[in-house]
């Protein structure tokens, strides 16, 4: 198994403030990789630098063997790097059939399907595997939050991405709707073998879905391990209960 | 053939047929006028639609869009007497490259920036043409622009035909996979491209559509006027946007009905002298108000055939409890 993705000493500045700070990580074929930190600790920033969206000013990116910084997101994306949002961002004005048609008309996927009836199969293939086949006539913004993130993550996988990145896929959800979710990423990573990088600071269910995290904190990569070394580390348990919350956990 | 039971298609069609037979049931001049202008203002409106109604760039400037056209035919028909068959594809070019040149520095400006910055190059566009009134004609515009065909009866026609065609064009444009990203950039821009959608590319070339048609529609106003003015330039900034707006904007037709309708409307109130203004702005007051997605959108959606898979899922947590 080799490295897919290849953060090494990421920096981003904003005014005096270090939004990640030499953040160096490898992500390996096939795994499910975690990135978890409590609010504020630079979680999306790095998405963001990851994805395109912000360049960093130092450090660089290494995907599938080549260095993505300086590209834009939708070229980063045709190379087969998709990432979600954390707040929801469905095609309101579209139905869920349509959102998906919509990321199969990108240059990477025009490659991929060359017919019609070739790209139903494809859409209703994805809205299988992400549980919304139900729905695929119903305008978007007509959906509850449980099924807007299933979307953002069909919109993503529809797209046949090599690597999944996913921002807070569990954010805004009841109890009974992380359940699906979760679900979906595991069939995206063992179905369609796509490498998944997770963002979460909901413990529970984000320990029980990855194979290997690192802790993040003020920007700064603190802790990696198995989620079960993770949970035990005393920085990791510092930055989520402040000082001396291992002294808490452990008496 | 679905299209058969699908009643807005019908209507359109019969629409069409009364529209093309007129001019033999009817021989009156002013009828067959007001007709052929609603027609150019039928592509006004669509050709606004396709930029702004899809992408939700509003744009506040489109007669600088069919200032470029018109103006064009104006100049040269000052030393040249230019027909039809080269004025309209000239303004086409013309105006697309222009839709191009606003286009690309625009792109990043959102919601309010770029509607002001749209007004803005009008404002600009009309005040060259009253600075540099040598070339422009200033108030007065330019005059002596050869007709568009002989007689009204057959610029009735002309108007007709170039309207049915560009409106059918905008509207294939609106319902294709272009039109579909068109609306997912609106929707959201950056999810567009986190899937990987060149969203630059699609802007522009919705830019130059839109620039497109309304150029070609303003070369086609000159020869019918046979002249050209800020008069009759100017004002379509806002009154396009008007009429696309209550006719209802992301789908072409019911926007370029709206164009029509208005454009008529607009005509027939005239004959009301002081009681025009009044009514014309109630008229609107009130289609804003009770039919805020657009008249014809709102109606075209009555009549849609009903789709029964349609339905609103429940949540999870719902069904369980």
């Amino acid at each position: 198994m080799s490295n897919i993705l290849e953060v090494k000493n990421l920096i981003k500045r904003f005014g005096g403030l270090k939004a990640t700070d030499n953040i160096t990580f490898n992500v390996v074929e096939g795994e499910r990789f975690g990135i978890l930190g409590p609010n504020g600790a630079g979680k999306t920033t790095l998405f963001n630098q990851i994805s395109g969206f912000i360049k960093p000013d130092e450090g660089s990116i290494i995907f599938n063997g080549e260095n993505i910084i300086g590209l834009s997101p939708e070229k980063i994306a045709n190379k087969g790097l998709v990432r979600t949002f954390q707040i929801v961002k469905p095609f309101k004005e579209l139905t869920v059939y349509e959102n998906l048609k919509v990321t199969t008309l990108t240059p990477k996927m025009k490659e991929e399907i060359k017919s019609e009836p070739e790209r139903r199969k494809w859409i209703e293939y994805i809205a299988d595997i992400c549980e919304l086949k139900e729905v695929l006539n119903t305008d978007s913004e007509m959906l509850p939050q449980g099924y807007l993130k299933k979307l953002e993550v069909a919109k993503a996988l529809s797209v046949n991405p090599k690597v999944l990145l996913l921002d807070e896929p569990f954010a805004g959800l009841t109890v009974s709707e992380i359940d699906p979710i979760s679900k979906v990423i595991i069939k995206a990573n063992e179905e369609r073998e796509t490498t998944i990088v997770l963002i979460e600071h909901r413990l529970k269910e984000f320990m029980a879905l990855v194979n290997r995290i690192i802790a993040i904190d003020y920007g700064e990569v603190i802790a990696e391990g198995t989620p079960n070394e993770i949970v035990n580390n005393a920085k990791v348990i510092e930055s989520y209960l402040g000082k001396g919350g291992g002294d808490i956990v452990n008496s | 053939m679905n299209r058969l039971k699908d009643i807005r298609f019908i209507l359109i069609f019969i629409g069409l047929v009364f529209l093309f037979i007129f001019p033999v049931l009817s021989s009156d001049f002013y009828l067959i006028n007001i007709l052929s202008i609603a027609f150019i203002y039928a592509v006004y409106a669509g050709s606004w639609d396709i930029l702004s109604g899809f992408t939700g760039k509003e744009n506040m400037g489109h007669a600088a869009f069919i200032a470029i056209g018109a103006y064009l035919l104006g100049f040269v028909s000052a030393v040249y007497s230019i027909q039809p068959w080269l004025s309209i594809p000239m303004a086409a070019v013309a105006s697309a490259l222009f839709g191009i040149a606003i286009g690309v520095p625009t792109l990043r400006l959102k919601g309010p920036y770029f509607a002001l910055a749209s007004l803005a190059v009008a404002s600009i566009f009309e005040n060259l043409t009253i600075s540099y009134s040598e070339f422009t004609g200033g108030e007065e515009g330019i005059f002596g622009i050869p007709f568009l065909t002989p007689g009204p009866t057959s610029d009735y026609y002309f108007m007709l035909i170039f309207s049915f065609i560009s409106i059918l064009i905008l509207f294939i444009a609106g319902k294709s996979n272009f039109g579909l990203i068109l609306k997912s950039i609106k929707s959201d821009e950056d999810a567009a491209k986190a899937v990987g959608i060149k969203t630059t590319k699609y802007k522009v070339t919705a830019f130059a559509l839109s620039a497109m048609f309304a150029g070609m529609a303003g070369a086609v106003m000159g020869h019918f006027y046979g002249y050209v003015g800020p008069d009759i330039v100017y004002p379509l900034s806002l009154n396009t946007l008007i009429m696309a707006v209550v006719g209802g904007i992301g789908g072409i037709i019911p926007a370029a009905l709206g164009g029509f309708f208005i454009s008529l409307l607009t005509e027939l109130l005239r004959g009301l002298g002081q009681w025009n203004n009044l009514i014309y702005t109630v008229i609107l007051m009130l289609s804003i108000l009770f039919l805020p997605k657009g008249a014809f959108k709102t109606l075209g959606e009555f009549l849609k055939p009903k789709n029964k898979k349609n339905k609103t899922p429940k949540l999870r947590g719902e069904e369980n409890e």
